[in-house]
């Protein structure tokens, strides 16, 4: 069965390895990314199922261009945004985040929500073999 | 619980009244009883006395202006700690979450948990101003 693919971005490697290692344990293909503009430029020419990011990076509210980019894909999928930075507000949202976590909190209710979402995916598939949304267009190296 | 605090306004409007009610009792004492110069000083004071108050009220707003900035900078210096201690546990945490077993999770979590409220101490104490998470000064480094 194909794997459902996900786009995690955190600026902290040892994050970025270790959560990439948790995402694949639970059957996602991961691409890991450094910083959201990394990210927007890959949303704009590959599809996902889950999208988790971190808030704070080049800017400290760099996650919602990330959310922005990820929530105009065809597939709509699934955002998650993991911060270590307190948020004031709950813009996230109304940017069109389905869930918020804190680094350090909760770690099952997190996990709970990702293998949700998963199941939630693979159910909307017609043929659970179909191949996951993929690369659309190649990316312009110009 | 909130601590309600003593009305700007009120506090000016006393000490303006307590200036002009101040020069009026030493102008009836120290001047002779003329009608005519009694009112103009007792005008004059009662000038004296607005002018006491606005200067009052915006001795207070700038007071408040700048407990505001002090606050707003704490509470920076905070969540950027808050940010390094979070990014820093998490990756131990995940590690323990992906090859840990049921006891090294709750050991995990527990340990996350302290960590936490410790963090949420440390905010309160930089609210207060028991310790000052500000740059550290060479005196502060030979202490230590």
């Amino acid at each position: 069965m194909t794997r459902l693919q996900a786009l995690f971005v955190d600026d902290d490697p040892a994050i970025r390895k270790t959560f990439t290692a948790l995402l694949e344990l639970e059957g996602f293909e991961v691409l890991a990314l450094a910083s959201a503009r990394e990210a927007t430029a890959v949303l704009a020419v590959r599809d996902f199922d889950l999208v988790v990011t971190d808030m704070r990076m080049e800017t400290p509210l760099a996650g919602y261009d990330v959310v922005r980019a990820a929530r105009n894909l065809p597939s709509s999928p699934e955002i998650i945004i993991l911060t270590a930075y307190p948020l004031q507000t709950s813009d996230w949202k109304q940017q069109g985040a389905y869930a918020l976590f804190m680094k350090g909190g909760n770690m099952g209710s997190l996990l709970s929500t990702i293998r949700d979402l998963a199941d939630r995916r693979r159910a909307t598939r017609k043929d659970p073999d179909d191949p996951p949304p993929d690369i659309r267009r190649k990316i312009s190296m110009n | 619980m909130i601590r309600r605090r003593p009305n700007k306004l009120l506090i000016s409007l006393g000490a303006g009244l307590l200036v002009a009610a101040t020069g009026i009792v030493i102008d009836l004492a120290m001047l002779p009883f003329e009608r005519g110069v009694l009112i103009h000083q007792v005008m004059g004071d009662f000038v004296a006395g607005l002018m006491a108050t606005l200067v009052c009220l915006a001795i207070q707003l700038k007071n408040e202006e700048v407990h505001y900035e002090v606050a707003m900078e704490r509470a920076a210096i905070v969540a950027d700690l808050n940010h390094h201690v979070r990014n820093a546990v998490f990756p131990l945490f995940i590690a323990v979450q992906r090859n840990g077993d049921a006891e090294a999770h709750r050991i995990a979590g527990e340990a996350m948990e302290r960590i936490n409220m410790a963090l949420k101490d440390a905010t309160a104490d930089a609210f207060v101003r028991r310790v000052d998470y500000g740059p550290v000064t060479p005196a502060e480094k030979t202490a230590a």
